[in-house]
């Protein structure tokens, strides 16, 4: 429990003066009703998915700000793949950098699930081709660019290109997975 | 005018609280029983969303009560949040009412 009230000041201050006492209760009473591993893996995502959530509330002063904690964690696990492949390392350090892009991916997906609202079908995925035409536009871009200097960008442009190149494949992989459960969604009532 | 539909975790707390005025624990037993156990709550979306439900004006703080090893926190719908308890519930039947034909016969 001590770890638990230590890991509350992340936190908005408003919020943990407010509600604390309160969390950390419930939290001990999970603990004496259920499984121990269980209650703190749930524990642990839900730090990871409301501590984001609050801290952009309360400096936004915006409410349901769920879809703006996919955005950061969705933002986290790009900046991640970037400082990857940018600083070239391999082995172990590489390893936890993909290791990373994925736990954080898995967050903002986590993040966008719950903001959904009940019954209704998601928002995105009438727009699915808009993010894949986005996305094939900036990889022929990165492409012509490339293609343009010769593979031999000044400076730290490669730095820009590279970015450029892993978001418009994020964009067009979010595209097409939007698309694909948008067609299997028309499809289903069909076939029953 | 026909307000934005609820997200999931505020839906199941004032589906939850039509059955009467609740503390945390309870409301948290509740919504796994409500969602077949699909949400269980964690401490910090459980009071995010009871602090987003009491600021928009659809639940209300009505009491705590204080032993000397437990604070309970108790919450109610407002008129407003059995409103919109009943406006979801209805949202959710069209829902049904409108593919319950593709259901399998039993």
């Amino acid at each position: 429990m001590r770890l638990y009230g230590a890991l509350l000041h992340c936190y908005p201050r408003d919020f943990r003066r407010e509600y604390g006492e309160d969390m950390t209760q419930l939290l001990a009473l999970q603990l004496r009703d259920e499984n121990a591993v269980r209650v703190w893996g749930r524990t642990f995502v839900d730090l990871a998915l409301t501590v984001p959530s609050l801290r952009l509330e309360a400096v936004m002063s915006r409410r349901s700000s769920l879809p703006g904690t996919a955005v950061v964690y969705g933002a986290a696990a790009v900046a991640c793949l970037v400082a990857t492949a940018v600083s070239g390392t391999v082995g172990m350090v590489g390893a936890a950098g993909l290791l990373l892009a994925v736990l954080f991916s898995s967050l903002a997906v986590l993040a966008w699930r719950r903001a959904r609202t009940l019954g209704a079908g998601s928002e995105a995925s009438p727009h699915w081709w808009k993010y894949l035409a986005v996305g094939v536009a900036g990889i022929a871009c990165c492409v012509l660019v490339a293609n343009v200097a010769d593979h031999d960008l000044p400076g730290n442009t490669w730095f820009i290109w590279i970015s450029v190149l892993l978001t418009s494949m994020v964009l067009s992989a979010v595209g097409l997975i939007l698309g694909l459960s948008l067609a299997v969604a028309r499809r289903r009532p069909a076939r029953s | 005018m026909r307000a934005k539909p609820l997200p999931g975790a505020s839906l199941y707390l004032v589906l939850a609280l039509l059955d009467g005025e609740q503390h945390g624990y309870a409301l948290m037993g509740r919504v796994a029983e409500l969602s077949d156990g699909a949400w269980r709550m964690g401490p910090g979306t459980l009071y995010g969303t009871l602090n987003r439900l009491v600021a928009d004006g659809l639940i209300e703080e009505t009491r705590i009560d204080r032993d000397e090893s437990e604070r309970r926190r108790y919450y109610a719908l407002t008129s407003a949040g059995q409103a919109m308890a009943v406006q979801e519930l209805r949202r959710l039947q069209t829902l049904v009412h409108r593919v319950a034909r593709h259901l399998p016969a039993t």
